[in-house]
């Protein structure tokens, strides 16, 4: 990996567009499902299927093929947009601003404990497909 | 105008964040996913507190698309169990004590 702070014109393009597309399916996602007085239900949507989604591509992360600007674009732009961290950690200080310590801790809990258990998945499912093919 | 907001600061937010990630990110150590968690966690509260007009563009595009869960999440697949374990807890009390720091100033 070059330490630059300059993307290669190519990657930086795909990653781009794969940004656009994530953030844009991100925001209807939200307005589609907004948040109730519960859980904000769209963030907490995209956010679980981009960690299901990364951790399938990332399994490639150290073969050749994960510097090609379509795996940049569809891992670093799209997954990488399509989920945020912002969002969760606001949503989370403002339910703790108003003393909802359960659904700030269970909310908190599920999005990451969740992520982290479906990218874990999305890796074994490259993995099982891999294993196939060969 | 939103919509043209909306996609100039996603793309920039996510080239931001492509590019620290390239800069700062080492095998042992995410400093550059952990840097734009933290201070996009800020920013956006400093905007919510505000129930600022432009929270679509720069809120759900700019910093939505600078800040990353599923790259986290990847992250802590990656690295050895207690980097992994100091490296969520660095992420969260930051990013909280940042996300909660904005919204205290600005509400």
């Amino acid at each position: 990996m070059a330490h630059s702070l300059i993307l290669a014109p190519r990657a930086a393009i795909a990653v781009g567009i794969g940004g656009l597309a994530g953030a844009g399916t991100r925001w209807a996602l939200v307005e589609a499902l907004p948040a109730t007085d519960v859980w904000p239900w769209g963030v907490l949507a995209v956010n679980l299927a981009g960690c299901l989604m990364l951790g399938y591509l990332a399994a490639a992360a150290w073969s050749a093929r994960a510097e090609l600007p379509i795996a940049l674009g569809l891992g670093t732009g799209f997954c990488g947009s399509l989920t945020t961290f912002s969002a969760l950690t606001v949503d989370v200080a403002q339910m703790a601003r108003d003393s909802d310590w359960g659904y700030a801790a269970s909310y908190l809990a599920v999005s990451i404990l969740g992520g982290v258990a479906l990218a874990i998945i999305g890796a074994a499912l490259r993995k099982t497909q891999t294993s196939q093919v060969q | 105008m939103t919509a043209l907001g909306f996609v100039v600061l996603a793309v920039a937010g996510t080239l931001l964040r492509a590019a620290t990630a390239q800069r700062f990110n080492f095998p042992t150590w995410p400093w550059g996913t952990l840097a734009v968690n933290v201070l996009g966690s800020f920013a956006l509260g400093l905007l919510a507190g505000a129930g600022n007009p432009m929270m679509t563009a720069v809120g759900i595009g700019g910093l939505g698309a600078l800040t990353t869960l599923s790259t986290l999440a990847a992250e802590l697949t990656a690295l050895t169990r207690p980097r992994a374990i100091a490296y969520a807890a660095v992420t969260l009390v930051l990013g909280l004590a940042a996300a909660a720091g904005g919204l205290a100033i600005s509400s």
